[in-house]
């Protein structure tokens, strides 16, 4: 069995995509490593890392890769910089995986979709496809339980908080700034935005509701989409003028219809990590699966509120993202999420909010 | 205390529901009809009210049984922009209750909903979010959407500013809106609505599942709150050996006893007389914008007076 020694270049945001990659025995991580020029935060995060997992931490990207014998990058920059990281990485030839948004401009998808296929290397765009409830579901729609499908929607709140909530600050209040507040909210894991331009949460999170349309309707393309979007609940995303909250109609190929409603609705509106489901409707009936089961309740005297009551179990979507990667490598095929489905979430994304700010049925990809 | 008495204008099913129903209202007696001219000329003068539960509700009928001092409650279809103003103008003369029949603005989720929003709890509505699939409702879409229409206005207290909407049917017919009553119902239709406080309201209505039971899903997210109700959490298990069943427990005569007893109290006059044509209206041109859009096949951009 093959072991691919991995570089990881950057883990300034979530670390546990490359915990992930290195559950998986075919996996393993030899280096940590970033600009020389990155600032001083990010030197400490990654150094934090590597002395974990007891590797070196590189103050050069390219060094590292030239030095380690790595097959493998893994890439959990701020957004701004994942295209180039992973750019730089194809170009070494290694394969890679990528932590969400793929970029925050087209432009970069395009130069990282041209640099992976100019390489032949694997990309893997990290999402949540694995997860027990979403497998069961792509079996069932598989199987044909429910015949052909014409529409499927995905609910996708997450009950996180991100300061102070909207209209809380006192009048004159400095805007909160974005990079700032998303250093600093590193230590609940609240940083998927982490980056110098703000994100709105369709643009972060927008990958997973989207990955599961895509699995389960079998990578149908989206074509046209009318969107809303809107800073509802926290001062940090109407500060930075950009949503926390966004519904999407979706007009798929094949006469598939659906819509995506997601929002970082604050900690006080579930008792978990958030209400997360997806409802499917074929010609021979219809599918409703909330993403977040199995699960495990918990309670105990002494209780910490911000502890999860209900916890996931079952949970083997690490090693599954991971085996479909270690096979694509072997067989030399593409990756379930590969590089031009990353870039098709992109232009969906794109779409979406260019028809919030339009008020227009907006076509995918124009 | 006097009861207010009611002629119940419907069918054997609907008559059977407000059986039920009466039994847990208040002040209430009820007669059964099942033919409107009679009640119009024998059976009026022994009622308050009227109730029509089956589109047996002409406007001219409606118009006789208002000059009588009748209140009325009556499914929203039969009507349309004209006259309901000229009733409402009429029931404002007469001092009479005339409402339409809403009955998903009294289940126990839509309620809540309300009630939390209205207390603050929730903060600002941000999105509501219905999934409503059936197998037996086809021949009552209009009903049904003119239900959730309403219940978005009603919750969002407004008329949407932003539109979009979007339906498949397995042959060409017309729209299930108020204007053209479906000579085939669609199979399925979903429809976005923007609010101008930002907020959004996105509801998908199934007519296509097959035979058995229904689902509902409805979900309210405030700026500060949310509320979930949602079937799938409220089915039990039932175990036969031919695959599991997931039955839910039957309660469909909660908001109907609450329209009901709603509808008694507006009657007795209880908190003043509400009418409510402009809430009526405001329905039918969402409906309007919703058929525009489908036929368009593009956003729809309603001009509203805030």
């Amino acid at each position: 069995m093959t072991t691919y020694r991995c570089a990881l270049l950057s883990v300034v945001k979530h670390d546990y995509i490359p915990r992930g990659v290195a559950s998986h025995p075919q996996f393993e991580i030899v280096v940590v490593a970033d600009d020389p020029g990155v600032p001083e935060w990010a030197h400490q995060r990654n150094q934090a890392f590597a002395d974990e997992y007891n590797v070196p931490y590189v103050r050069s990207v390219e060094d590292a890769i030239s030095q380690y014998d790595v097959q493998v990058a893994i890439v959990s920059s701020e957004a701004e910089r994942h295209c180039d990281l992973s750019v730089r990485a194809a170009e070494a030839g290694l394969h890679i995986v990528q932590d969400k948004p793929m970029s925050n401009r087209m432009s970069e998808c395009d130069r990282l979709v041209e640099a992976v296929e100019r390489n032949d290397v694997r990309f893997l765009m990290w999402n949540r496809n694995g997860l027990p409830a979403v497998e069961h579901a792509r079996e069932i729609v598989e199987s044909g339980e429910i015949g052909d499908l014409y529409a499927i929607h995905v609910d996708f709140y997450f009950a996180k908080d991100c300061g102070p909530p909207l209209g809380s600050c006192p009048d004159g209040a400095p805007p909160i700034d974005w990079l700032g507040h998303q250093i600093a909210a590193h230590e609940n894991g609240s940083d998927g935005g982490i980056g110098s331009e703000p994100m709105g949460e369709l643009k972060v999170e927008g990958i997973y509701p989207l990955g599961y349309i895509r699995v389960l309707t079998g990578d149908a393309k989206v074509e046209r989409v009318f969107a809303r979007t809107s800073a509802h609940f926290h001062q940090l995303h109407s500060d930075n003028h950009v949503d926390d909250l966004a519904t999407v109609s979706l007009e798929m190929a094949g006469g598939i219809q659906g819509t995506l409603c997601i929002g970082r609705i604050g900690a006080a509106s579930h008792p978990d990590i958030g209400e997360i489901k997806i409802h499917a409707l074929g010609s021979k009936g219809g599918l409703v699966i909330s993403e977040a089961r199995p699960e495990v309740s918990v309670y105990y005297r002494g209780q910490s509120a911000d502890e999860f009551r209900n916890r996931r179990v079952s949970v083997e979507n690490d090693f599954l993202l991971m085996e479909d990667f270690a096979k694509s490598i072997e067989q030399r095929r593409e990756t379930l999420f590969d590089v031009r489905a990353s870039r098709e979430i992109v232009s969906i994304v794109d779409a979406a909010i260019r028809s919030s700010e339009t008020g227009r049925v907006e076509t995918v990809g124009s | 205390m006097n009861p207010v008495r009611i002629a119940i204008i419907g069918n054997t099913s609907s008559n059977a529901q407000y059986i039920a129903a009466a039994k847990r209202v208040r002040y209430v007696e009820i007669d059964f009809h099942s033919d409107a001219a009679r009640v119009a000329s024998s059976i009026a003068d022994d009622v308050d009210a009227v109730i029509f539960t089956n589109g047996q509700s002409p406007p001219r009928l409606i118009q006789s049984l208002i000059e009588r001092q009748k209140h009325i409650m009556m499914t929203t279809t039969e009507w349309n922009d004209e006259s309901v103003c000229q009733l409402s103008k009429l029931a404002r003369q007469n001092e009479t209750v005339l409402l339409p029949d809403r009955v998903w603005r009294f289940r126990p989720d839509a309620m809540t909903m309300k009630e939390q929003l209205d207390n603050g709890k929730l903060g600002a509505a941000g999105l509501l979010r219905i999934h409503r699939w059936s197998s037996n409702n086809a021949n009552r879409s209009s009903d049904c959407l003119y239900w959730d229409v309403d219940l978005a206005c009603w919750l969002f207290d407004s008329e949407p500013n932003a539109l979009y909407a979007m339906q498949r049917q397995s042959t060409e017919t017309a729209l299930p809106t108020k204007t053209v009553p479906p000579k085939t119902p669609p199979q399925y239709l979903q429809i976005h609505l923007g609010f101008p406080n930002g907020g959004s309201a996105v509801i998908d209505h199934c007519y296509g599942l097959p035979a058995g039971e229904e689902y509902q899903s409805t979900t309210l997210i405030g700026s500060s709150g949310a509320i979930y109700a949602d079937d799938h959490r409220d089915r039990q298990l039932l175990f036969r050996g031919d695959g599991v069943r997931a039955p839910k427990s039957d309660d469909s005569l909660v908001a109907l006893t609450a329209q009901l007893q709603s509808f008694v109290e507006s009657c007795r006059n209880v908190g003043g007389i509400e009418f409510v044509d402009d809430e009526v209206t405001r329905v039918w041109r969402v409906l309007d914008q919703v058929e525009e859009s489908m036929n368009k096949r593009a956003a729809v951009v309603p001009e509203i007076s805030l």
